[in-house]
């Protein structure tokens, strides 16, 4: 084999055996930071979507403290349990025109100190029942209305208070759309992301409460605890953590990161399916694959060039002996530099010196 | 925008073409001599494929899938970089002119060239038929080359170049060393080609047929510039309108012939409308100046340079 073909074989070998050592360690360090950037990345979205959903319920409790707050209000639903029939149609009207105003209330009734509905505005249907316990003055959310096309609608109570006494309750029936906005903003989530609210409505049965991006039934997905996903059971456990390689409600291995609302047996999903993932890996992989064969090649061209380099004075040298072969016995082989082959040429030229010596008379 | 990758892909891609076909050819030849093949039967075969084996596989890829256009384009753009590019720049250096030999050749790339032509024009997309009349052509010449009738293909020499330059397995071992090196390598030079060649041309929003006729057909045909701007410095440059009339020949008759004999090959317009008329023009000049006996002197190089970057320039 020549030196070309040699020095190329090489070159070509230690640039291979390099180069897989080091894509040994990419591998090993990039898989590790995909995995480390995932996680924060589902980490990220799960707080950023729960904070969006507090900010709402907070929108939410402003709109309703301007109907609690207003005095009439107050005075009359106080009124009532004495004269139902004065006070009645008086909080009717002032809760229709509260509703006209505030375009997010569904439906908003005034109960008394008793419990007994003093009137009621709108028609989405009530909650099954008012709340006996309220900590403070403001709205909170306390159940959820599944309606008939996979939407829902939030339930929130709020005491009404005259002076230091509490002569009533204002329920309200929420329109969530704009957390279903925020729940179908897939932005951030790739090809096969979802982010998906579920609930604990009534016990040991998990409810998602809005249609989701991964399934093709328009049904809504409603399961009993023992069949529920290690997600969902994370989610409404509220251990807000960060799952890998766990089975989702498709089938599909995924990523999840959950966070649970609040005072509410509600909890955020957030999950990204592992092959798309791991996707980035993949092109990561197939890129430096690339890059590897690229710089075996240029091995080659090393290769090739400081063979072509190298042999060149050999050749030289051949070319001379075969000169001299054909005759030209005087011609002498050219000495350059002071490596291997020149002291050949060098050896060579004493050698046909002294022959030719010998042959003088 | 332009990923770097890219174009290290293509570079990278035609290195292993040339080297694999550099192997597989040598340890071919080795394989022939040490089961005393006839050296004619050697020159009309592996030698003859040998010089257009890169884009003889870069083209088969590239038709085989869906990427037809890069297969004409390099075939055709290898033509025109063959004649205005490895003849003009060494013209710069020194007069080249064709030998007596070269003529019958030439007249021979001629027919090739016009038979091709033809092709294009009157039956795209190129099919079996046209696939296996390039083939029939091309054993008729070597047939009548190698009884010594008419040589209007050059089939000897090549290999005694080959030994003298780059030296020839002798052991078995090394033998199915270099073949199997040689033929595994290159298929992943036209494969990692093809793509990079496709991912330039998305890229870039060229024509496949126009990345086909410039950076590839530059590519296959960097290794026939180098060595005759090298024989060029030397003075040395007897060879090299031989070289290209042969590799221009077997560029048509092997490359387009085996293609289209496996996949059919649609005649994109930038073939159409500007490849075939600038292959033809050059030829044609070729055979002017070879034919009336003169040499391609340093204006004529510098005109054949000119054209073949106004060829670029429209191709794009």
């Amino acid at each position: 084999m020549d030196i070309r073909t040699k020095l190329i074989f090489a070159c070509v070998a230690i640039s291979l055996a390099s180069m897989l050592f080091m894509g040994v360690m990419l591998q090993h360090t990039s898989s590790d930071m995909v995995r480390d950037l995932t996680a924060r990345k589902l980490d990220a979205l799960a707080s950023a979507r729960l904070e969006d959903i507090q900010i709402i319920r907070q929108a939410w409790r402003e709109q309703a403290f301007l109907v609690t707050s207003r005095t009439a209000l107050r005075e009359l639903v106080s009124r009532y349990p004495v004269d139902p029939e004065g006070a009645g149609p008086l909080v009717q009207r002032i809760l229709d025109d509260a509703r006209s105003s505030v375009t997010i209330f569904r439906r908003l009734a005034a109960f008394d100190r008793n419990g007994a509905l003093v009137a009621a505005s709108g028609d989405a249907q009530p909650a099954p029942a008012i709340q006996e316990e309220l900590a403070d003055a403001e709205l909170e959310v306390t159940g959820f209305v599944l309606g008939p096309d996979s939407g829902f609608d939030a339930v929130a109570h709020a005491p009404l208070d005259l002076g230091k006494e509490r002569i009533g309750q204002l329920e309200a029936v929420v329109d969530t759309q704009r957390i279903l906005d925020i729940t179908q903003n897939y932005r951030g989530l790739g090809e096969t992301g979802e982010m998906y609210l579920v609930a604990e409505l009534v016990p040991d049965e998990f409810t998602v409460l809005h249609p989701l991006r991964g399934s093709d039934s328009d049904e809504r997905l409603s399961v009993p605890r023992d069949s529920a996903t290690e997600i969902m059971l994370a989610a409404v456990s509220g251990a807000d953590e960060t799952l890998r390689g766990i089975v989702d409600y498709r089938g599909e291995r995924v990523w999840a990161a959950t966070r649970k609302l609040p005072n509410l047996p509600v909890a955020i999903v957030v999950k990204i399916d592992e092959h798309e993932e791991l996707e980035s890996q993949r092109e990561l992989r197939s890129r430096f694959l690339r890059v590897l064969q690229s710089v075996a090649a240029l091995a080659i061209l090393g290769g090739a060039l400081l063979g072509t380099w190298l042999a060149r004075p050999i050749r030289k040298l051949r070319d001379t002996i075969e000169r001299i072969r054909g005759g030209e016995r005087s011609l002498r082989a050219e000495v350059t530099g002071e490596d291997e082959v020149s002291f050949l040429a060098e050896s060579f030229n004493e050698l046909m010196d002294e022959r030719d010596g010998d042959k003088a008379p | 925008m332009i990923d770097p990758l890219s174009v290290l892909s293509v570079v990278a891609g035609l290195i292993y073409l040339v080297m694999g076909g550099d192997l597989l050819i040598r340890g071919s030849i080795s394989t022939a001599r040490r089961f005393n093949v006839p050296p004619a039967v050697v020159g009309a075969t592996l030698v003859a494929l040998g010089t257009s084996l890169p884009e003889l596989i870069v083209s088969l890829l590239a038709a085989t899938t869906d990427h037809a256009g890069l297969a004409l384009g390099n075939v055709v753009g290898s033509n025109i970089t063959n004649i205005l590019l490895v003849l003009g720049v060494p013209a710069l250096f020194i007069p080249v002119a064709g030998s007596r030999e070269t003529k019958v050749h030439l007249v021979f790339m001629l027919f090739a060239t016009l038979v091709f032509i033809l092709m294009c024009l009157l039956s795209s997309p190129l099919s079996r038929i046209d696939g296996a009349i390039l083939i029939g052509v091309l054993l008729a010449a070597i047939l009548l080359s190698a009884s010594g009738k008419l040589e209007i293909i050059d089939l000897t020499g090549e290999d005694v170049e080959y030994e003298r330059v780059l030296g020839m397995p002798e052991r078995p071992a090394m033998i199915a060393f270099f073949v199997v090196f040689g033929a595994a390598t290159l298929p992943l030079g036209a494969q990692i080609t093809v793509r990079g060649a496709t991912e330039l041309a998305a890229q870039t929003g060229a024509a496949e047929s126009a990345i086909g006729a410039t950076i590839i057909a530059l590519g296959t045909s960097l290794p026939e510039l180098i060595v005759s701007i090298v024989a060029a410095m030397h003075r040395q440059i007897d060879m090299a309108i031989g070289n290209a009339v042969g590799s221009n020949t077997l560029n048509i008759l092997i490359v387009i012939g085996v293609t289209s004999l496996v996949t059919d090959l649609p005649v994109g317009p930038k073939v159409l409308d500007l490849g075939i008329w600038f292959m033809l023009g050059a030829s044609l000049v070729l055979a002017g100046f070879v034919l009336s006996n003169r040499a391609i002197g340093r204006v004529t190089g510098a005109i054949f340079l000119v054209a073949y970057l106004a060829f670029v320039w429209l191709v794009f």
